[in-house]
């Protein structure tokens, strides 16, 4: 069977969705205005295209992920790669499962408790993580299609509202709120560890998907951004779910509030990072222990973050998590360090073979 | 099952004798009532003739066959001059084949043909008469249109491949035969148009078709489990059904393949993608921003009828903060009047709708109506009227209904997915609404057949493909570029 390939537009969906969830769910906490926020992220996003350069060009030149290059040149330095790749996504889906269920729990009053709101994602995602790369691709598409319609619905709903004022340009020392924001916003992108686990699987160029997804990525979230801080002024850095707030201020002719549609995406872009994350981490898992089944070793990759997750989300000790520091280091180490490493590693252009 | 006796002589050749030839033949069959063996004699030859009663027509028996053969007899031929007559100077039949084996005489007096035996020889001539029972071409009836054309697919495979080729006169339109079904021994016709199907996908169907180990091959669904790749794990169906001619050659021209099954007024069409479901063959006889706007209709349908009655449930009982206000009030004021939550009695309504409309399909069509008239009226306004279910919500069910009836070929997926819904908007609300409705996306972007994925051209995107989906693309645009299913 050849391998199933993914188009650069499917992966750019993929990783958008993923981002689009962590920013509908949480802006970084301490940012003290709109206008800081967005230039941090655009200044962020600035630097994540350097630090994009040796995936990028490490995928372009060999068409292999991280993990496998490693394996080649040492099992055991392959294990240890495979297994700093495996804790982080691991460490990402026990994140993304718990804010799923927190935050269903706390806004919306569905009649399910907070281990069925679990079950019920993770299976969904283990019955995506289990198809094929393309498959995931598509659904992440059509996600983010939503995700796009979903904006448009409530700022169109929300535009009386909207004043450019509320973005607050009084800031006492604005190189130092940027700075702490163009952090915040980077410590936020888990999203560049895929892009470098999953670009050797795209069927074009990944320095120009990099470049794409970047300026995509950039956009949307300013836009975000914009849209909630020009309605909730600060406000929008103390709320949990702020979309969700700006949501329910919006009304149209159909509806008096647009949260339901609000829910509905947000938890879909949700399942769409966390079988992405589950995918990979199953690959990984079937890189350390290659007699695993593929099945087995994605109910594997469900059920450790669950597990972590779920003491938490029972014994109401979530909270912490929420408001904890994202970790900068991992994603440095994974997006930077590591095909630095190998792209000098490679400097031989790889043989028509291996292309 | 034992191995029948047939079986064991298939590979066998006919003997010289004639008395022995038809001893096992008749044994072959099992001394079958059916087989007609008529000895005549020609000159000084011992002749037989055999047919299957009702598969071989009498007439054209007695014209094509018997005529002949007699006038033939007052030259007192040899038997050498007769099978010389028969073999090459007869025109008696257009379909006429020599055979030397049991195994294809008996298969071919079971399709119909006349064999004629002659004492000597050990080869028959078989002429093709068949003259069994069968429907003529009528009005389809499960894809009605209003301006399309008005003939359909029979059981008969030789008529169902002409109604194609009177459409196609090209010779690029190529017709290939096998058999399936160890007893039904059924003829199987796969027609694709030479440079617009794909080669490997039609050896693909052809060695599918030949590695069945049906005993019986009836109708087109005996096929579907064995041609349809992913046909356990979505809910969705990659091949389509059409009863209609003209939707087959339409999908011809796209690259796609047909098997023709005898016996079956219904062909298969493959591979197919989900916006095929969307189009009808009237949308090429009206203007295309009408077929445009119908076709949008459809797909508003299609929501409809898989999501509006789960988004009900899950919005009224979960997140009623949504509806305006004069419309939460009037909601409220029918819901607060039934005993049971919506999802129940959403429930009941479609599981009785579904009852319904099956009583309604399987009763004779005076009958049927009747049901409709019980169903619609009279339960549905005695339900409203004891205060069993909310009016808003038979609405729901009124509305959903109509919707779910544009698409056919979709009804079975759209009456699962509701019920998904359903059940997942009851207990989840808009939360299990989201999951339902990712697992659907996974299942649809999950069907690929014969390396087309069923959501192209959309995903992956092929722009040209996509002029013809959300809008009806013009005779003149599709003149100049013509596309075909697996085009990049």
């Amino acid at each position: 069977m050849t391998k199933q390939k993914i188009s650069p537009a499917a992966l750019i969906c993929l990783l958008l969705c993923a981002r689009c969830f962590t920013t509908m769910t949480l802006f970084p906490v301490g940012i003290t205005g709109g206008l800081t926020y967005m230039t941090g992220a655009l200044i962020s996003t600035v630097l994540q295209a350097f630090l994009l350069i040796p995936a990028a060009k490490l995928a372009a030149r060999t068409r292999k992920d991280p993990c496998t290059l490693t394996f080649n040149q040492s099992k055991n330095f392959g294990k240890a790669v495979t297994l700093t790749f495996l804790l982080y996504f691991i460490y990402e889906a026990f994140r993304d499962i718990g804010d799923l269920a927190y935050f269903t729990d706390y806004f919306f009053a569905v009649n399910m408790t907070r281990v069925m709101t679990v079950l019920c994602i993770v299976l969904a995602a283990v019955y995506g993580a289990r198809l094929s790369i393309s498959v995931l691709g598509r659904t992440a598409r059509i996600t983010f299609a939503g995700v796009i319609i979903m904006l448009a619905i409530i700022a169109a709903g929300a535009a009386d509202d909207m004043e450019i004022t509320r973005f607050d340009y009084a800031v006492n020392n604005l190189p130092a709120e940027i700075a702490k924001a163009a952090y915040a916003e980077f410590s936020r992108c888990e999203c560049l560890a895929l892009f470098c686990f999953l670009t050797s699987e795209i069927d074009g160029d990944p320095e120009k998907t990099a470049k794409r997804y970047l300026i995509s990525k950039g956009t949307i979230i300013t836009i975000i951004a914009a849209m909630v801080t020009s309605v909730l002024g600060t406000f929008a850095f103390a709320e949990k779910l702020p979309v969700f707030t700006l949501a329910a201020a919006s009304e149209n002719l159909i509806t008096e509030r647009s949260d339901a549609v609000f829910l509905l995406i947000w938890v879909m872009t949700g399942i769409v990072k966390l079988t992405t994350l589950l995918y990979c981490s199953a690959r990984c898992l079937r890189l350390l222990r290659p007699a695993t089944s593929h099945i087995g070793s994605v109910l594997f990759a469900g059920l450790l973050p669950t597990a972590a997750a779920l003491p938490l989300l029972l014994g109401y000790g979530w909270e912490k998590v929420i408001y904890s520091p994202r970790p900068v280091a991992p994603i440095i180490v994974l997006a930077l360090l590591i095909p630095a490493f190998l792209l000098i590693v490679h400097q031989k252009p790889a043989t028509e073979s291996e292309v | 099952m034992s191995e029948p006796y047939f079986n064991n002589i298939k590979t066998e050749l006919l003997r010289a004798d004639l008395k022995t030839n038809l001893k096992i033949t008749r044994s072959a069959l099992g001394d079958t009532a059916d087989l007609n063996i008529i000895n005549i004699t020609i000159g000084n030859t011992e002749c037989a003739i055999l047919s299957i009663e009702g598969m071989a027509s009498s007439q054209l028996l007695a014209e094509l066959v018997f005529e002949p053969l007699t006038s033939y007899a007052e030259k007192e031929p040899t038997a050498n001059q007769i099978i010389e007559m028969l073999e090459k100077h007869s025109l008696m039949s257009t379909d006429r084949q020599l055979v030397t084996d049991f195994g294809t005489l008996i298969e071919l007096l079971f399709s119909g043909f006349a064999a004629i035996l002659l004492d000597s020889i050990p080869r028959a001539i078989c002429l093709g008469i068949q003259g069994f029972e069968k429907r003529t071409v009528s009005i389809p009836e499960a894809e009605q249109t209003i301006s399309g054309a008005r003939d359909s697919f029979t059981e008969t495979l030789r008529t169902n491949m002409s109604l194609v080729r009177r459409r196609l006169k090209t010779p690029a339109l190529q017709f290939e035969l096998c058999k399936v079904g160890k007893l039904s021994v059924t003829d199987i016709c796969i027609a694709h148009i030479e440079g617009r199907a794909s080669t490997e996908t039609i050896n693909k169907i052809m060695q599918k078709l030949q590695s069945i180990e049906l005993d019986t091959v009836l109708n087109a669904g005996y096929l579907m489990p064995f041609l349809d790749e992913t046909y356990n794990r979505s809910i969705f169906s990659a091949l389509t059904v059409t009863e209609r001619p003209d939707n087959a050659c339409a999908a011809l021209n796209e690259g796609k393949i047909l098997v023709i099954i005898d016996g079956s007024p219904g062909c298969i069409l493959l591979p197919t993608v989900f916006a095929d479901n969307f189009r009808t063959m009237d949308d090429y006889c009206e203007k295309p921003f009408y077929a445009a706007f119908s076709r949008w209709i459809k797909y508003a349908s299609f929501l409809l009828a898989v999501l509006l009655p789960g988004l009900y449930t899950a919005l009224v009982m979960f997140h009623p903060e949504v509806f305006p206000l004069k419309l939460l009030l009037n909601l409220a004021a029918a819901e607060v009047a039934t005993p049971y939550p919506p999802v129940v009695e959403m429930l009941l309504l479609m599981v009785l709708f579904e009852i319904m409309r099956e009583a309604g399909v399987r009763l004779p069509r005076s009958v049927g109506g009747a049901v409709s008239i019980v169903g619609g009226l009279i339960i549905g306004d005695a339900a409203v009227k004891s205060g069993m279910v909310s009016q808003p919500l038979l609405i729901v069910v009124g509305m959903t209904a109509t919707a779910s009836f544009v698409l056919p070929s979709l009804y079975p997926a759209i009456t699962v997915l509701r019920l998904i819904f359903i059940i997942a908007g009851g207990f989840g609300g808009l939360y299990g609404i989201a999951v339902a409705s990712a697992l659907l996306i996974f299942n649809i972007a999950a069907v690929d057949q014969y390396g087309t994925a069923f959501t192209s051209p959309l995903l992956p995107l092929r722009p040209h493909g996509l002029k013809d989906i959300f809008s009806r693309a013009g005779f003149r645009e599709l003149a100049k570029r013509h596309t075909t299913v697996t085009d990049d």
